[in-house]
């Protein structure tokens, strides 16, 4: 038993060999980040704006093909430190991972914050830092400052 | 209209780590004693159905499903998988017996998380892959500390609060046989556990155990024939919020309630406050816990900390919740944690819960969640 476990253990599974499809207001939101512009789909029907992008809306059903540049500065709405990994390890130096909103807007994005912790509150006032070489991901956004 | 009832269960393992068995095996283990439980039934003669809540990455096997029939006796039987809680299962069950199309239906689930080397990716694997996988956060259990600082704040809960929990918890599984992580502690250690995820601690997240479960359903009539104590499922619930995890509340556990809405109507509960002796919760994390004490409508939005702060959910309170502890005592056995708490409920309702025995327990409300960044929750009411 004892020898063959480790040999089970070789085997690594495929997860990472998929494609995944943003759709097409997904791609539109994707290619805007990679310009610096953070948008939101809009549903023409209920009015609804909501981030992330899908071609449905989540509150009324129907089919959503607009997108709106979102121009106020974000908040946080929700944060923590995460101190150690899944496994219990510390990490060398804690990070900081936020729930990012927009006045008005339904969803928001879950990333990476920076800035004095001092102002770090439900409530304050964010803005996006982008990376300087980007390509149509979520981390084109490097993190968002605490202002 | 006929009544359903739960005429047997059968548990192996709660433990850390169950290296002779195969997950198979463990699942076998559990049948041959459900079976026994259920006046010796026999699965190749007695069962019309069988239902397994499982998961492809958790076996470590695609299409894992396939593998459901044998070790449960079902092979040449109808036999389908749920890839929910294993309470999901249980209302499956609910649903073919009160259909007609079946009198006595067998459900199992399971995990063996020690077999899972990979455990984080595969729970990371679970993310949005477009918006919030590509982060690589080092510990998705953040995901879950996001909603806990909201709810917290809504309801006035502090970090002291989260410990009063905890400890009832551990401190009640001290009475479980099935509780590999119990403990006593006070609040001074509680307070000294550093954090993991602000505001949560290792105290506050549910580790792994393995274990399989299996429950067999039945009509009443097939019930009032196996055993003189059946167990009676009233009402069945289950709702899910929105999967992307930004749009929903955090303030409430909103699928809970919903689930609850639907299992109280079915069962004719008016006011649950009262009406039920004890209650079975997921917690695989404390904050999470007390979220669904509130949801299941067994305190109120304002004074559920209050409540807490009280003693009202601890055993002598006037509604105990985890009397024999919950997962944070057990361990998580992936999906077969909800099976768990129907387990512990099914003991109490029975009178066969050993030390953890309440003395009045007649009607238990049975709620479950699918975990980590899921928003799927299912409610159960029983009685004897």
């Amino acid at each position: 038993m004892r020898d063959v476990k480790p040999q089970i253990r070789e085997i690594e599974m495929e997860i990472k060999a998929y494609h995944y499809t943003p759709g097409p207001l997904g791609l539109r939101w994707l290619e805007g980040i990679k310009k610096g512009i953070i948008m939101a789909a809009k549903c023409r029907k209920c009015g609804n704006i909501f981030i992330p992008p899908k071609i449905y809306c989540p509150k009324c059903f129907s089919e959503v093909e607009d997108l709106v540049e979102l121009r106020e500065k974000p908040y946080l709405a929700s944060y923590t430190i995460i101190y150690r990994d899944f496994n219990g390890e510390r990490l060398s130096t804690p990070v900081i991972v936020g729930l990012v909103r927009f006045k008005g807007v339904d969803g928001g994005l879950i990333h990476y914050i920076e800035g004095p912790v001092e102002k770090l509150a439900i409530g304050a006032s964010l803005e996006p830092v982008f990376r300087s070489e980007r390509r149509g991901s979520i981390t084109d956004i490097e993190h968002f400052r605490l202002v | 209209m006929p009544k359903i009832a739960l005429v047997g269960m059968g548990y192996t393992g709660f433990t850390r780590s169950s290296e002779h068995l195969s997950f198979r095996e463990m699942v076998y283990q559990a049948a041959v004693k459900a079976y026994n439980d259920a006046g010796g039934i026999d699965p190749r003669r007695d069962v019309d159905a069988f239902i397994s809540c499982q998961e492809d990455f958790w076996e470590g096997v695609s299409i894992s499903d396939e593998f459901a029939p044998d070790q449960l006796g079902g092979v040449l039987k109808p036999v389908y998988t749920v890839t929910g809680d294993g309470l999901h299962c249980v209302a499956n069950a609910y649903m073919m017996i009160r259909s007609g199309v079946a009198d006595i239906v067998v459900v199992e689930s399971h995990g063996k998380p020690s077999e899972i080397i990979s455990m984080s990716d595969i729970v990371w694997f679970s993310t949005d892959p477009i918006y919030v996988r590509p982060l690589k956060l080092p510990n998705p259990h953040a995901l879950q500390a996001l909603e806990a600082r909201v709810y917290m704040r809504s309801r006035g809960l502090r970090r002291e609060d989260l410990g009063l929990y905890v400890i009832q918890s551990l401190g009640n599984a001290l009475l479980s046989d099935r509780a590999p992580y119990a403990a006593k502690l006070d609040l001074d250690g509680y307070l000294e556990a550093e954090y993991v995820v602000d505001p949560l601690t290792a105290y506050d997240i549910a580790r792994y155990s393995d274990a399989a479960i299996v429950a067999v359903v039945a009509s009443e009539e097939i019930a009032r024939k196996l055993t003189d104590q059946p167990v009676w499922i009233d009402g069945v619930g289950w709702a899910t919020e929105i999967s992307t995890i930004s749009m929903r509340s955090m303030e409430e556990d909103v699928a809970t309630k919903l689930a609850a809405r639907m299992a109280y109507d079915q069962a004719n509960v008016k006011d649950p406050r009262r009406e039920f002796d004890f209650a079975e919760v997921d917690e695989r994390y404390s904050y999470k816990a007390i979220q669904a004490i509130e949801a299941l409508g067994l305190a109120r939005i304002d004074t559920v900390a209050s409540d807490l702060r009280d003693g009202s959910f601890s055993r002598s309170g006037s509604l105990p919740v985890n009397p024999s502890g919950g997962a944070l005592g057990e361990g998580v056995p992936l999906e077969a944690h909800g099976l768990a708490r129907l387990l512990s409920a099914y003991e109490q309702l029975r009178g066969r819960a050993g030390r953890a025995q309440l003395s009045d327990a007649e009607k238990a409300v049975v709620h479950g969640w699918r975990g980590l960044g899921t928003s799927s929750s299912i409610v159960l009411v029983l009685s004897r």
